[in-house]
């Protein structure tokens, strides 16, 4: 016997086990179709009492303080993702008693938040029964979000401000002495010294001294002052400090991705078959379906 | 397992992918216990010394004990009596074989996985890039598709490749030519060890389930031979391809290499364990209702293995741990550590010998499936199979409560039953040899 002989025919194979299988529905049409067609027809008619589900998302900008995140992205989607903080959103919106308990399970069930390695930003999504309730489940989440940071970001803010105009207030008073400095050093130079008395021209030597050690301090403070300003000011700018925002607004499907009624009809049909095809193959005398 | 390996070698063909993972991590736990404290750069923190590696070596005799009791000589021998010349013989010949039929639907995915790598742009080995980096910005969908499936498709490739030995034949080399495509394809994008060594453990099990049951002693020697050769081969590529990534892509030189590979090779792969035995056996510190919560309920990501992200997020500060499971990273290890942070460490030992005796039985029933060429079963089976072999390496059970693996398991089980009725039925009748030699005679 040569190789090929040895190895299974896959035409034979295949076609053998379809066969097979097509054998086993002729046996039991009824059981093998009729049932799977009836269980889809139940699905399809019941999926139709189901309550539409709609996605929505939204992408949610971490404010930044002098080019710091406010709060990590990880620690926003641990909150969001919280039991807590659904309560709170649900406590936010403050449904009427008939609404409460289907608002409180899409909060519950639906608002989760991720983010991405190659993102700066968390990604809020929810799911609802009505685009309405979509759009304000995800709005209380975020205002929520953006209240705390406000909280932090504003005293922040204000020390920034605060150290920002100290810098100005110092600039301008350093300014000035630098301008008195420069008069009296420039008067001393020119005031007439009897260049015969000693102790006339000491004098007049370390007052010279002493207003350019003066000038020099003050000059270096100004400096010092000037670059506080910038760091402040840069600080402060639109791309170190911002709040958290929505970075494109909140997205609504217009179509419900749930219950996917095709889906669901399948999926049932599917079942009923395999279940039919176990109970014809392990319950059915082999003689029943051979050949 | 050295016993295994020098009396059954059949057997550690097998099981070679888990056989080396338990030596590895052995070795390791070993190392952490008696040169201990160290320092893990992962963990940022000292582990060891102590005895860690009694419960690990524990838990792995458990399984390989499951395993000898399950895959014994005697019920191996049981599997052939059935039909020595092969379903083949009582099948008309047909156009084509399945093998054909495999080799031919493979081909173009080959093709059109390196004309998508072409196409992408950069290639990771000749750019100095990460894989990570490439997988995350340029892996198309067959890449991922590869990545994903691979094990699953080496598995299948190596079934395809064994079976002629069954009937005494040569193997079918063309599905080794495409493993060895798809493995330097894996080298092309960055990959050094894990893949290939995964790749190639899959491929050569169902040469190591035809050779438990076939083949006589001489035979076996040559076929073993030649897997030396083998093995030496994809051992230099993996030691070149180690020593680039280490030397070249990641720059590492002097003490800093040195520390690098040591810290790889003997801390990474054991310090996980080391950490759940510090929490479970000294400081008996586990809690199985959360630890199923995390694992079942509320992982951090519920689409990848929840028992590292959980064991993560135990070992580390939670924000650092959440930060590198977001970048997609993953410590090594899982296994048995799931297993002792659910029960404890008595209840840990139960659960190890659950796990060893569902696992021992799947895999005979798995060479059982490849020695009667029960092709479409085993294709089925491969998928439950790459379930149980992940919870065994790395400790992943979120896979078992997914849909999918019960969907799986459902398609599985109608498919063996009509192979099974449908093979009981084409043997039953005359084979061909059986008809032509009645003719003759």
């Amino acid at each position: 016997m040569n190789d090929e002989t040895k190895q299974i025919p896959g035409d034979h194979y295949l076609f053998g086990l379809v066969g097979f299988l097509l054998r086993l529905i002729v046996v039991r049409p009824l059981l093998m179709i009729g049932l799977p067609v009836l269980v889809m027809v139940i699905a399809y008619l019941a999926t139709g009492f189901l309550r539409p589900v709609y996605p929505g998302q939204a992408n949610l900008q971490i404010g930044r303080i002098a080019g710091a995140d406010i709060q990590t992205r990880n620690t926003i989607v641990e909150r969001i993702n919280s039991s807590a903080f659904k309560a709170r959103v649900l406590q936010t919106l403050n449904p009427p008693p008939d609404q409460s308990n289907s608002l409180a399970r899409d909060i519950f069930d639906g608002l989760s938040a991720q983010t991405n390695p190659f993102s700066d930003w968390v990604t809020i999504n929810s799911r609802a029964n009505t685009p309405d309730q979509l759009s304000k489940i995800i709005d209380a989440a975020v205002s929520l979000i953006q209240r705390e940071h406000e909280k932090i970001e504003t005293p922040a803010i204000e020390a920034l401000r605060g150290q920002l105009k100290l810098a100005e207030t110092d600039i301008a008073n350093l300014s000035s002495l630098t301008q008195d400095l420069t008069r009296a050093l420039s008067t001393e130079t020119e005031k007439k010294v009897d260049e015969t008395n000693n102790a006339e021209l000491t004098g007049a030597h370390q007052r010279y001294s002493v207003l350019r050690v003066e000038l020099m301090n003050a000059n270096t403070a100004l400096t010092e002052a000037a670059t506080r300003r910038i760091k402040f000011s840069e600080q402060l700018s639109a791309a170190q400090s911002y709040s958290t925002h929505l970075l494109d607004g909140i997205y609504i499907g217009q179509q419900p991705v749930s219950p996917r009624r095709l889906v669901i009809t399948a999926a049932a049909g599917a079942v009923a078959f395999f279940g039919c095809l176990l109970y014809v193959l392990i319950w059915l005398p082999k003689a029943a379906y051979r050949s | 397992m050295l016993w295994i390996a020098v009396r059954r070698p059949p057997l550690a063909i097998v099981f070679f992918f888990f056989f080396f993972a338990f030596t590895w991590r052995l070795v390791s736990v070993l190392y952490i216990d008696l040169f201990g404290p160290l320092f893990s750069e992962q963990l940022s923190r000292d582990i060891g010394p102590g005895a860690s590696a009694v419960p690990l070596a524990l838990s792995q005799g458990i399984v390989i004990a499951a395993l000898l009791v399950s895959l014994r000589p005697r019920r191996l021998s049981r599997l052939l009596t059935w039909d020595e010349a092969g379903l083949a013989s009582h099948l008309p010949p047909g156009l084509f074989t399945v093998s054909d039929l495999a080799f031919v639907a493979l081909c173009p995915f080959v093709i059109a996985l390196y004309a998508e790598l072409l196409m992408r742009g950069p290639i990771p080995l000749f750019e100095g890039m990460e894989r990570l980096t490439y997988t995350q910005q340029f892996g198309g969908p067959l890449h991922h598709l590869l990545l994903d499936w691979g094990f699953m498709l080496a598995f299948q490739l190596g079934v395809f490749f064994a079976l002629p030995v069954l009937h005494n034949g040569r193997f079918d080399r063309r599905f080794a030519l495409v493993l060895i495509s798809l493995l330097l394809y894996l080298v092309l994008i960055g990959h050094r060890f894990s893949p290939i060594y995964g790749c190639c453990s899959f491929f050569i099990m169902p040469l190591g389930a035809v050779l438990l049951v076939r083949g006589a002693a001489s035979e076996r020697i040559k076929i073993l031979r030649g897997f030396g050769f083998g093995a030496a081969a994809l051992l230099i590529l993996i030691i070149c391809t180690v020593s680039y990534s280490y030397l070249v892509v990641r720059g590492f030189e002097g003490s800093e290499l040195v520390e690098k590979v040591s810290q790889r090779l003997f801390v990474q792969q054991g310090e996980m364990w080391w950490m759940t035995y510090e929490r479970v056996f000294i400081s008996y510190d586990w809690d199985s209702a959360i630890t199923s919560l995390k694992l079942f309920i509320t992982p951090f990501n519920p689409h990848r293995n929840s028992t590292m992200q959980y064991l993560m997020e135990l070992a580390l500060p939670l924000s650092r741990a959440h930060d590198l499971l977001g970048q997609g990273s993953a410590y090594t290890g899982g296994w048995p550590e799931v297993l002792f942070e659910l029960g404890g460490p008595l209840g840990g030992f139960l659960l190890v010998m659950v796990a060893a005796v569902v696992f021992s039985e799947f895999m005979f029933l798995m060479i059982r499936c490849i020695v009667e060429e029960r092709l479409a079963t085993t294709f089925c089976l491969t998928a439950v199979f790459f379930a149980l072999s992940v919870h065994l390496v790395s400790g992943m059970v979120n896979s078992f409560i997914q849909l999918t693996f019960g969907v799986k398991v459902a398609v599985t089980l109608v498919v063996y039953l009509i192979e099974d009725r449908w093979r009981s039925e084409v043997l039953s009748v005359p084979g061909r040899i059986g008809l032509s030699m009645r003719s003759v005679g």
